[in-house]
């Protein structure tokens, strides 16, 4: 994240919190679906 | 339980309570003691974790999954979503304003009355939960135990004070880095002798298969039935709101990010919890759900809770108990042969086995509300949900020696960290809020932090006591719930007006405040609705009326 200004560097922050999260609700569609 | 059991129990207790009190000596300075302001992002997120989980969060929440499955997992899917708010929001303008409480930014945004009267929001319904924090875990534990439930919420409630007296914010931080780490280690090695006892020839596949049949794999609900309390949407609408008023307002939380030693350090804190909160939550529950598993190839009894299926023996009742009993044998065999089958079985057999265990599983169920109902009769008085029992009755029945000492220890580890920072809260805002704030001179630091240190203890001895007196009271949990419900809608409405509506202001905002608290209590006695919506109730009124009386001040 070398050259990115601190508010850049939170954002990129902010969205890998919201998609490791959305990840995690995929995981359980899918471990739902395939169970 | 062994005396082996006993040591593991004793010196885990002990090495934490002598750790706090030794690692935190001499601390004498009021940022020191209440605020701890030096923490790095993971104590940060260890400590906020920890203060959230308490020993219900670890005894209860794998009885749920044994018998409703992992749908609760969803309540917790709003709560990344409110701590990346927290992190833009909340926690520049507490750091900036270097405040101790959140409640001392509401008098710099609006009024000294405002301020005071969130703070004494706060205390009463944060007062009355430390007790019940200490009482929840210490009645399961002397039912199953046999232990008694009043020295049982003694101890717990002394230990806690031991180190919070001493050394303030840093020793509840210390702490619950240790208490942290016997949680996690504690379910994991559940997890893992659940694993091992699985029956030759089933593995963990066939375990989420047979699961998976049993109805205990139905994760996520994207229906919009308002009965149903957890599903998708109520998740991440409700769960959202509900997180933001707990991690937002309530300064047994704000307190544990306010000790970061920079806004970078608590945002990180909070973010550490934002991305493992889910997980942990699916893995707790996953371990209820092993249990399930276990007890599909082990017998159990009817009824979870000791206390419930004693109070059958001897009544007139026994013989209709007995009965149930057996027929819920007969279940118990007929199940455990369809799911050896199931596993073996070809995709077309399956579906026809599947409908089979659903039918059982109904039966059972059905045989478990039936011994409710009977337990009932013979004893109008005893809990006969037993959900809270699940779990303790496998650790004590199925656990090998030392391990019931280690999960004996995670629950009061749990029991204790979250009674801890709602100790040092209490005296906090005390101190800062309530103490401080009136006094007409300025004193020394030596003199704050004792009068903390009194504080901390008197809120002590008000929580152990209303622990001990808590079993005079019929669903008292559940009355301190509704307090909740009742003050936090209002407390977090007042907080959005402050960081979200510029222009509303003091005046305006507390004949707001007062009105809606007013209208919520109406709100409860006259029954409008569900306890639990009384928060989004509060929360919006308070937003509304403040806002109309704002503009209707401003027109004339």
């Amino acid at each position: 994240m070398k050259g990115l200004t601190e508010k850049s560097k939170w954002q990129r922050v902010y969205t890998i919190v919201l998609v490791l999260n959305a990840v995690y609700i995929l995981i359980f569609y899918l471990l739902m679906k395939l169970l | 339980m062994q005396w082996v059991d006993w040591l593991v129990l004793i010196l885990a207790m002990l090495f934490i309570v002598v750790y706090g009190t030794w690692k935190t000596r001499g601390r004498n300075s009021v940022q020191d003691f209440l605020k701890g302001n030096d923490s790095s992002w993971f104590t940060v997120g260890l400590s906020v974790m920890a203060t959230q989980a308490s020993a219900i969060t670890f005894l209860s929440t794998p009885g749920q999954a044994f018998h409703d499955g992992m749908g609760f997992v969803q309540f917790y899917f709003g709560l990344p979503i409110a701590m990346i708010i927290i992190c833009l929001v909340f926690i520049p303008i507490y750091h900036k304003l270097n405040v101790y409480t959140a409640y001392e930014f509401l008098e710099s945004r609006f009024d000294l009355k405002t301020r005071t009267l969130t703070a004494g929001l706060f205390l009463i319904q944060r007062g009355l939960s430390a007790g019940i924090t200490i009482f929840a875990p210490a009645i399961i534990l002397s039912a199953v135990l046999g232990w008694n439930l009043l020295w049982l919420n003694i101890i717990i409630g002394t230990l806690v004070v031991i180190y919070t007296v001493s050394g303030g914010t840093k020793a509840v931080n210390v702490t619950q880095k240790q208490q942290m780490a016997v949680m996690i280690g504690g379910m994991a090695v559940a997890f893992m002798i659940l694993m091992y006892s699985l029956p030759d020839g089933i593995n963990f596949g066939n375990a989420m298969q047979i699961a998976a049949a049993s109805g205990k794999m139905n994760i996520l609900d994207f229906s919009f039935d308002f009965e149903n309390r957890y599903t998708f949407w109520s998740g991440i609408i409700g769960g959202t709101f509900l997180a933001l008023s707990y991690f937002g307002t309530d300064q047994s939380q704000v307190q544990r990010y306010l000790s970061g030693k920079s806004v970078k350090e608590s945002q990180m804190g909070m973010i550490m919890n934002g991305l493992l909160k889910v997980p942990m939550q699916f893995f707790i529950l996953l371990v209820g759900v092993m249990v399930f598993i276990f007890y599909q190839f082990n017998s159990s009894p009817l009824n979870f809770n000791p206390v419930a299926s004693k109070s059958i023996v001897g009544s007139a009742f026994e013989q209709e108990f007995k009965k149930l009993e057996e027929e819920q044998s007969a279940n118990f065999q007929q199940k455990k042969s369809l799911v050896y089958r199931y596993t073996e079985a070809t995709q077309t057999e399956k579906a026809n086995i599947r409908a089979q265990i659903n039918s059982l599983n109904q039966q059972e169920r059905h045989l478990r509300d039936e011994a409710q109902a009977v337990i009932k009769k013979a004893n109008p008085l005893v809990e006969t949900n037993d959900k809270d029992y699940v779990f303790i009755h496998f650790i004590l029945h199925h656990l090998p020696k030392g391990v019931i000492g280690l999960l004996l220890a995670m629950a009061l580890c749990a029991a204790m960290s979250s009674t801890s920072s709602e100790l040092n809260a209490l005296a906090t805002t005390t101190t800062i809020d309530l103490y401080k704030r009136n006094q007409k001179t300025e004193r020394s630091d030596d003199h704050y932090v004792k009068v903390s240190k009194w504080f901390t203890l008197l809120w002590g001895i008000l929580a152990i006591t209303f622990a001990c007196v808590a079993d005079l009271f019929d669903n008292l949990i559940q009355l301190v719930n509704i307090i909740g419900s009742i003050f936090y809608g209002n407390v977090l409405g007042i907080f959005l007006l402050a960081f979200f509506f510029k222009t509303v202001q003091s005046r305006a905002v507390f004949i707001a405040a007062i009105i809606t608290q007013i209208i919520v209590v109406l709100g409860w006695w006259f029954d409008w609705m569900p306890y639990l919506w009384l928060n989004l109730f509060g929360c919006v009124l308070v937003i509304v009326l403040a806002s109309t009386l704002q503009i209707t001040k401003r027109v004339s």
